[in-house]
């Protein structure tokens, strides 16, 4: 049995951690889609969860959940107009019926990216990451972990939230 | 300008696929051919019928075969065996390009893609 990695625990630094997602969800929605991405003013951590939570229209969510070098699940919440976004930036125009099919693949992508991007910086160069593939939440399905992070961001307009979750895992 | 008779892109997600053709394209590198396949497996039976192949990107966390297996079995076929290959991953960090080094690969990108990678990894290893 693998247990995979550590759950997160007292000597994970939220606030590092926060600091260090912003950034790649901003360096990657800059780098794909063209998208300026920013924290919002005045949203806290989990521990001081912001008063007015945004609405996601339609909501996405996708998942990557991350088994190496600890056991936690990093969640990316956008709305259908954001998302719509992302596709029209990188398809454009010439979107034909095969890519209509894989027009959900972008978010998946750039949540993989974004989760590489954030545990090579959080853990430095030389730790061993295993990540599993970034999939959709659907129907209102519940991490199954504790919330450590929570972090809601402006995407141009279109509210965006990344939640950090802590999880132990067992195959 | 580099050209290549055909470039073979290994990536589970569309979207790379495509973002990494563009790039391609975008870097001024030609080639007659994109050939592409979803994961490792794909990859190999790809490589084993399309002989003009001289050129490879492939990704990492794949389903079914992950790139440094497809790699090593690539590796172990004399016919397949000098093909350069570019690894391009979202955990491109000093743990990848240590294993990647093992298999006699140094040219590695880490996501997101871009031309100006691309090229300065292909005049790194040329």
């Amino acid at each position: 049995m693998n247990d995979g990695g550590k759950p997160v625990n007292d000597a994970f630094n939220p606030d590092r951690a926060e600091k260090i997602l912003v950034d790649s969800i901003t360096s990657v929605f800059a780098d794909m889609a063209f998208i300026d991405v920013e924290r919002k003013a005045g949203t806290q951590s989990i521990e001081e969860p912001a008063k007015c939570a945004p609405s996601f229209e339609n909501e996405r969510r996708t998942a990557i959940d991350v088994l190496s070098p600890l056991s936690c699940r990093i969640e990316l919440k956008i709305n259908k107009p954001l998302r719509d976004r992302v596709i029209e930036t990188l398809f454009g125009d010439s979107i034909d019926q095969e890519q209509k099919k894989a027009a959900e693949d972008p978010l998946l992508e750039m949540l993989n990216i974004i989760a590489g991007s954030f545990l090579s910086s959080y853990f430095g160069s030389g730790t061993n990451i295993q990540l599993e593939l970034p999939r959709y939440l659907y129907f209102g399905e519940v991490s199954p972990g504790q919330s450590v992070s929570s972090i809601l961001m402006d995407a141009e307009g279109e509210p965006l939230e990344a939640i950090i979750s802590s999880v132990r895992y067992r195959y | 300008m580099r050209h290549y008779h055909a470039i073979l892109i290994v990536d589970d997600s569309p979207t790379s696929r495509m973002i990494i053709q563009r790039c391609v394209e975008m870097s001024g590198i030609t080639a007659d051919a994109f050939v592409f396949a979803e994961d490792g497996l794909d990859a190999l039976s790809t490589i084993s019928d399309d002989r003009s192949i001289d050129l490879i990107f492939s990704d990492i966390n794949m389903p079914k075969m992950d790139g440094q297996t497809f790699i090593k079995l690539m590796r172990s076929k004399p016919e397949t065996s000098s093909i350069p290959v570019v690894i391009t991953s979202s955990i491109a960090d000093g743990s990848v390009e240590s294993e990647m080094k093992k298999l006699g690969i140094s040219a590695v990108i880490k996501k997101p893609v871009s031309p100006e990678k691309i090229l300065k990894v292909l005049e790194a290893n040329s």
